[in-house]
């Protein structure tokens, strides 16, 4: 019998920035086929990540938004986001594309201890 | 204890995978084990069989495959990563109908269920990134 474990998926990077927005959603995607329990945090810039009315085919990219929206149908509805990131860019969690909880920045290590997995890519 | 890896940063460019390769060793000389060393993103391209090292460098590539006959590691390649990086295996060469294959024996591709089977079956999974 294997213990069921907690996973966290950090995101750091910008729309568009990195591939590896995309790489870390594949791996929410695979883990949770394995019936491992996601979650998924967004920090600093990463929070544009979730903005609406992204217009990706001006940059001729693909459309990670498609893919986060159809998060719910895998089960992966526990999305984080920090309050003070947000103010950053003057966004609130209506502007954001998926229902986000929002972390106290002084909560984040906590909340962080309490996965049994963290990947961070 | 039971590690697994993640190596994601490009090898030409990072130290990471030499960094991952080093704790390896270690980890292995003080009796603990590996599940699995899975390889993602940019990483990938260096197990291409074309690749080059200079004389008076080391391959890194080389030296994971000498550890894993000693020690009998599952060294798996991401397949997505890797066809999309132009890294092929026999099987996806044909699939792809394309005209060779590339991936260097003793490495095998694989989907993200291993790296899913890894975070299951190993006490600690630590990435090597960027």
């Amino acid at each position: 019998m294997v213990t069921q474990k907690k996973l966290l998926l950090i995101f750091r990077n910008p729309p568009f920035s990195s591939s590896a927005n995309r790489d870390n959603l594949d791996i929410a995607l695979a883990c949770s086929a394995f019936d491992i329990p996601v979650s998924l945090l967004f920090l600093n810039d990463a929070v544009l990540q979730l903005h609406k009315n992204q217009q990706s085919h001006l940059l001729e990219q693909k459309d990670l938004t498609k893919t986060l929206n159809a998060l719910e149908m895998y089960d992966i509805d526990q999305c984080y986001v920090i309050d003070e990131h947000l103010a950053r860019y003057q966004l609130s969690k209506d502007d954001l594309i998926l229902n986000c909880h929002s972390l106290a920045r002084e909560k984040l290590a906590s909340f962080i201890h309490d996965f049994d997995v963290v990947i961070n890519l | 204890m039971i590690f697994s890896l993640i190596i994601y940063a490009s090898q030409t460019a990072s130290q990471s995978e030499q960094s991952a390769l080093r704790f390896t060793r270690n980890a292995l000389q003080q009796g603990h084990t590996f599940h699995r060393i899975f390889f993602y993103g940019d990483t990938v391209t260096s197990m291409s069989n074309l690749k080059i090292t200079s004389r008076d460098e080391i391959d890194i590539t080389d030296q994971w495959l000498e550890l894993a006959k000693e020690t009998d590691l599952d060294l798996v390649v991401c397949i997505a990563a890797a066809v999309k990086r132009g890294i092929l295996d026999q099987q996806e060469s044909k699939r792809h109908q394309k005209s060779a294959a590339n991936l260097k024996e003793g490495f095998c591709l694989s989907g993200l269920g291993q790296l899913a089977d890894a975070i299951i079956h190993s006490d600690r999974v630590i990435t090597f990134g960027n």
